[in-house]
């Protein structure tokens, strides 16, 4: 049954007026957490516009300034706000274009991740039968693979790299949304107007892309908000571990990697892109869960 | 004229060892412009039995018999040519309207998707949409094409259903349990509708209800339904007149009724049997004033007790006229 009677709707200007708030509990349909908000849209910023408004590059060399520290601490420069490392590298300009890498990664794991899962869940939950079953049990057998050692397999078969990372972040994560989007579904095909449209003499290749996936859409797209900062999480960890973006490529996860060796003495080279990420992260699954709490008819019950 | 006839339709669910029969040998006629109520309490197959109609039962379900509506055998049909006699033809509206639209897509889009699907060749355009709406009176359709569903109340909502139904004027209209989910003064203009459906192009509709007086007053002939069996089909005068099955007129018997300005609430004792555990003889057996052994170890055959008037009961000669004659005080009950 759907009972959402929220006539409020959509309307920005009563998000704003209720306000910053990073926790919305479940019951409260809140306002959209700002300051995440703020926070995503300037890594989109970054990522779209970065490399090309940072003075610097992100891998132009200055062993004149090797190992400056951020510019509020001694010996600091303005020149390099958050630092530079072993190199003379700009740390701010390195964050900025770590940025491009992990949202590109991130979100072309989650779109075609997400994409492949929900065509999966599609098939498996509307025809139901032996091919639904398969699917199902594929899907399952995927969720049960542990991500790294799956991830060391494929790039050990692959070799590391941009997209090799990005293949194996799509075969690790469609699984989610084929389960997902599968028992939605099964929910949905049960419900009369799909029987009336049955009924009507709709074929069911329609029935199944004009009723029943927009029906199911909306918790696509929550889960896909909600893993955007998870695969950025993945990607940082591949890329840590050296299985992911290769020098002198830069992300976050590679900046960690190099700051390792460093971290007694520079500790803004790991506490930065640290920040970054554990930032990125939050505010991406704030938004994930307002939006759930928002669209979510159940929530509200 | 003959538009549909059922022909010893069973429906089974279950394993093939042990199955349930929901329903059971069916035997029924509907005429052209005919409206046949279907009654009996909450699962006596009513609804299966009209969902076997349409064949959009679950794939568990083993459908077997002889349908034959408009010439053709539907239980034989291809599934592609099936397709092309559902909605056209062979309309249905379910019982609840607040569910049976599609909550992402506006009244306007939902209505233009049914037009094109009768009328492939036209160009159907929003002024259709309006005019399919304005068919069924409702206000302001310009208005009500570009609203969601959830913003309508129920009785709208199946009216609107009723005009996307009868879009492409069915020869046969199923509604099952079309007025269950509303409140009794739309339930008024719903059934008038249907009226005026089949007053003006001549379709036939199979109501399905547990509500006596609906069928009592809308359709021309009454079919009665008990633990998957039809027990007694007849003009609905003299089902209502004079039934001939102790079911019939427990159920007529439990109308309510005002007698000296109070009002009376008869009840028929015992409850509806566990469809796997039927005996061999006559499922109401148990509850019937006028059983024998031989009800409850033998199932009786269809009698005809009238012209065209069939009843299935080994007793219904004993029926006592007094019996008979409780149920006058429904039959007097207004026609529309």
């Amino acid at each position: 049954m759907t009972t959402n009677t929220t006539a409020t709707g959509w309307n920005p200007l009563s998000w704003l007026r209720q306000g910053v708030r990073w926790n919305t509990r479940r019951n409260d349909k809140g306002g959209l957490p700002l300051l995440a908000a703020l926070v995503c849209g300037l890594l989109l910023i970054a990522a779209v516009f970065g490399t090309s408004i940072m003075p610097y590059s992100e891998t132009s060399i200055d062993f004149e300034a090797v190992m400056l520290p951020p510019v509020w601490q001694e010996g600091g420069s303005s020149h390099h706000p958050l630092g530079t490392d072993q190199l003379g590298r700009d740390s701010l300009s390195r964050i900025v274009a770590g940025a491009q890498v992990s949202l590109m990664v991130a979100v072309a794991a989650v779109v075609f991740g997400g994409v492949l899962g929900t065509f999966v869940g599609l098939v498996a939950g509307y025809m139901g039968g032996v091919v639904g079953t398969l699917l199902a049990r594929l899907t399952d057998a995927f969720l049960a693979l542990p991500f790294i050692l799956m991830a060391l397999a494929l790039v050990s078969a692959l070799g590391p790299g941009l997209w090799n990372i990005i293949i194996v972040m799509i075969l690790t994560n469609w699984a989610r949304y084929a389960r997902l989007v599968r028992s939605e579904v099964i929910a949905i095909k049960e419900r009369d107007f799909v029987m009336l449209a049955r009924i009507a003499g709709v074929s069911r290749l329609k029935i199944a892309l004009r009723h029943v996936l927009p029906n199911a859409f909306n918790s696509v797209a929550i889960l896909a908000v909600l893993d955007v900062g998870r695969a950025m999480m993945l990607e940082s960890a591949l890329s840590f571990l050296g299985l992911g973006v290769q020098p002198p490529s830069v992300s976050w996860g590679v900046m960690l990697a190099d700051a390792k060796s460093f971290m007694g003495f520079a500790w803004w080279l790991a506490f930065f892109p640290g920040a970054a990420i554990f930032v990125s992260v939050l505010s991406f699954s704030s938004i994930g869960d307002w939006l759930h709490a928002k669209f979510d008819p159940r929530t509200g019950l | 004229m003959t538009l549909l006839s059922v022909r010893n339709l069973s429906v089974h669910f279950g394993s093939l060892e042990n199955p349930i029969a929901a329903v059971s040998n069916a035997d029924f006629t509907v005429d052209r412009g005919q409206i046949v109520g279907v009654v009996g309490e909450s699962g006596s197959g009513k609804s299966t039995m009209c969902t076997a109609l349409m064949r959009t039962l679950p794939d568990t379900a083993r459908v077997s018999g002889d349908v034959t509506f408009d010439g053709e055998d539907l239980l034989s049909l291809s599934s592609a040519r099936m397709r092309e006699i559902r909605g056209r033809d062979l309309a249905m509206i379910l019982q609840n309207p607040m569910t049976s639209l599609d909550p992402l897509f506006t009244i306007g889009d939902q209505a233009l998707e049914v037009l094109r699907l009768r009328r492939p060749n036209v160009k159907s355009t929003e002024r259709d949409a309006v005019e399919l709406l304005r068919k069924v009176r409702i206000t302001a359709p310009e208005m009500r094409v570009r609203q969601y569903p959830h913003q309508m109340s129920g009785g709208m909502k199946q009216r609107i259903l009723t005009a996307f139904a009868t879009a492409a004027s069915p020869k046969l209209l199923i509604a099952d349990e079309p007025t269950t989910a509303l409140d009794a003064t739309v339930q008024e203009e719903i059934l008038s509708l249907f009226w005026e459906i089949r007053k003006d192009s001549n379709a036939a509709i199979i109501i399905v209800t547990h509500d006596l007086s609906i069928v009592h007053r809308l359709s021309d002939r009454t079919v009665v339904m008990y633990a998957g069996r039809i027990v007694e089909s007849g003009p609905t005068q003299e089902v209502f007149g004079a039934p001939r099955h102790p079911y019939t007129q427990g159920l007529i018997g439990s109308m309510p009724r005002v007698v000296n300005g109070m009002v009376q609430l008869n009840s028929i004792q015992g409850q509806v049997p566990r469809l796997d555990q039927l005996g061999p003889g006559c499922a109401f057996a148990d509850r019937c004033g006028f059983a024998t052994d031989i009800c409850k170890n033998e199932l009786p055959a269809p009698r005809m007790v009238g012209a065209d008037h069939s009843v299935v009961c080994w007793h219904e000669d004993a029926v006592p006229a007094t019996s008979r004659a409780s149920s006058v005080s429904a039959a007097q009950m207004a026609h529309p």
